[in-house]
């Protein structure tokens, strides 16, 4: 998108535009009219033409090997996600991630819009972690501005934050069982998570893609009504917890699927730039809220669960414990917080920061999520550049699927958690 | 071979722990509802779309077509035009139309309303085929749900 010249890159190609493109929107001053308009009608001209030489030069040698393209409508992909096997037989010799079908330029409209205008956003590039990935942009605006929270305000942010983690593991919960071909748990988790949803729109109004963080504080405060169904949900949720440990980590079935597939060793995994369960279950524990405290994560008394193994089986069980560590933290918030505003009224409703860079990240239910921020005074931001846990995890598979079957890729991909939209932004 | 038959009896022990979870939960209460039959009831602050307040002190809306909320509207859903009244006192708008389709339920027109006119309807679904449902104009809508307050009222 910028046109970056990378020296000793094995492979330098566009990696959302056409290969043959040669203009670069995320530039200032780049308009798309004209020249650019009728480049990309000649580009995709040029990429059908070599797309189809391409396929007649493997149809004529006759090789052992072929590729298979699994996705973009594959349903063990979560979206929009390609992947270009090169298999020989069941064995996979190269897996390609093609990605970009999900681009929503969410980067640029934030450049075009004030700080308020990107508001909704966020939300919407993870749209399993919408709370989180507003607070992350709402936590980058407020560093920026140097304003108050409130006391009230911040334990608000930690109760939603841990509910939607626990609706997003659960979630994930339910479509990896599906992938490795369990059907049960699927209908299990999503009564639980519809139970959160329906918290949610207590609390904000909408079900899916919130908007509900404010600059200095909330939309609105919780309910009491809310409360007390979040203090009933989490005796109601370990007992579940305590029935799908015994269904699925105990199957035989489930074990001999994962145990052993895709390793990630933690080199590979720091090297990649990992984060997230994956990460942690490499045996690295990074976790953003206990290395780099945001809100008031520091008052709080939880550990970073790890495994040691590295593969899939052990990604399952760090986010299986990631959720009984969420529901600690619940239940200290839900005790403890305080009565008071939920808002913080000296906020101001239009405002220019001042000139500089600014790095907030928080730590979303698959990794590392930031915003960095380039502010030129004015009221529009100069940059806003996210930081997505997905990208980085993803580009891992191509070392881990190597020689692996074509059946435990589905099993590598789901146990890493992928959500395409946060690939693609 | 003494592991192999050990792994047969704990595997057949594990999906005989599956089964017995499967039927306790069996026997407890359904969760689902049967939509279209079953009434559902959104949360008191639902989101839906946007619509005029009517207040009770005056029977309409107050809108002052002041513009603020389709400057802050991330996604240009308003389109508005107003004309000072000749009989004097406040603008009023005479044409007020609102893209559902473009609206990503932010409420940040809300909360930029100076006069709180605008408010998320109670509605839910909204659903439609053709995209021209998709346009409400507003000055319309206010007084068609006027005449549905008033038959109400009169009943």
């Amino acid at each position: 998108m910028y046109g970056m010249k990378i020296d000793n890159h094995p492979k330098l190609d566009r990696l959302l535009l056409p290969e043959y493109s040669n203009f670069h929107p995320l530039r200032k001053g780049f308009k798309f009219e004209g020249d650019s308009v009728d480049d990309m009608n000649r580009t995709w001209e040029i990429e059908r033409e070599a797309d189809q030489k391409v396929s007649s030069t493997v149809l004529e040698h006759h090789r052992r090997d072929y590729f298979v393209n699994m996705g973009p409508q594959h349903p063990s992909t979560h979206g929009v996600l390609r992947l270009l096997l090169h298999m020989d037989g069941e064995t996979i010799l190269e897996i390609d991630p093609v990605i970009g079908y999900a681009h929503r330029a969410d980067e640029k409209m934030g450049e075009n819009g004030n700080y308020m205008q990107f508001y909704p956003y966020p939300s919407r590039v993870d749209y399993l972690a919408g709370m989180i990935y507003n607070w992350g942009y709402v936590g980058t605006v407020e560093r920026a501005i140097g304003i108050e929270i409130t006391e009230r305000a911040q334990y608000i942010r930690v109760i939603v934050s841990e509910l939607q983690r626990l609706a997003s593991h659960l979630m994930w919960y339910g479509a990896f069982l599906m992938d490795v071909g369990s059907f049960t748990p699927f209908l299990y988790c999503f009564q639980d998570r519809e139970e959160i949803l329906d918290m949610f729109e207590m609390c904000d109004g909408s079900r899916l893609t919130y908007n509900y963080f404010r600059f200095g504080g909330q939309e609105r405060d919780l309910s009491p009504e809310m409360l007390d169904r979040a203090r009933k949900f989490i005796p109601m949720m370990k007992s579940h917890l305590k029935d799908y440990e015994k269904l699925v980590q105990k199957n035989i079935i489930f074990r001999k699927r994962t145990e052993g597939v895709g390793v990630i060793t933690k080199d590979m995994a720091i090297q990649y730039g990992v984060t997230g369960a994956s990460l942690r279950a490499s045996g690295f524990a990074y976790d953003v809220r206990k290395s780099e405290p945001y809100g008031i994560y520091n008052q709080f008394e939880w550990d970073v669960p790890t495994a040691t193994t590295g593969d899939a089986y052990g990604r399952f069980a760090v986010r299986v414990q990631e959720m009984w560590q969420s529901l600690r933290i619940l239940e200290q918030a839900l005790t403890r917080i305080p009565e008071g505003p939920y808002n913080n009224p000296a906020a101001p409703k239009r405002f220019k920061p001042n000139p500089g860079e600014f790095y907030f990240c928080v730590e979303s239910p698959r990794g590392e999520m930031g915003i960095y921020l380039i502010s030129d005074g004015t009221e529009n931001p100069y940059r806003i550049k996210m930081r997505t846990p997905c990208y980085s995890n993803l580009q891992v598979i191509k070392d881990v699927g190597r020689k692996n079957f074509l059946a435990d890729v589905v099993c590598i991909l789901g146990s890493l958690d992928i959500v395409v939209p946060d690939v693609d932004r | 071979m003494f592991k192999n038959i050990k792994e047969i009896f704990t595997g057949a022990w594990s999906i005989l722990v599956g089964m017995f979870i499967t039927f306790k939960w069996m026997l407890k209460r359904p969760v689902t509802i049967q939509y279209p039959k079953q009434p559902t009831r959104p949360s008191p602050v639902h989101k839906g779309r946007i619509r005029f307040v009517i207040f009770p002190a005056t029977g309409t809306h107050d809108c002052i077509a002041c513009l603020k909320c389709q400057n802050i509207c991330p996604s240009d859903c308003f389109e508005i035009k107003g004309d000072k009244p000749a009989e004097g006192g406040k603008k009023r708008p005479n044409f007020f139309t609102y893209n559902f389709s473009n609206c990503s339920l932010c409420s940040l027109c809300i909360e930029a309303c100076p006069t709180k006119t605008l408010e998320h309807s109670p509605e839910f679904n909204l659903a439609s085929e053709n995209k021209d449902d998709y346009f409400y104009n507003f000055l319309n809508d206010v007084e068609e749900r006027k005449k549905k307050v008033d038959a109400t009222v009169n009943r």
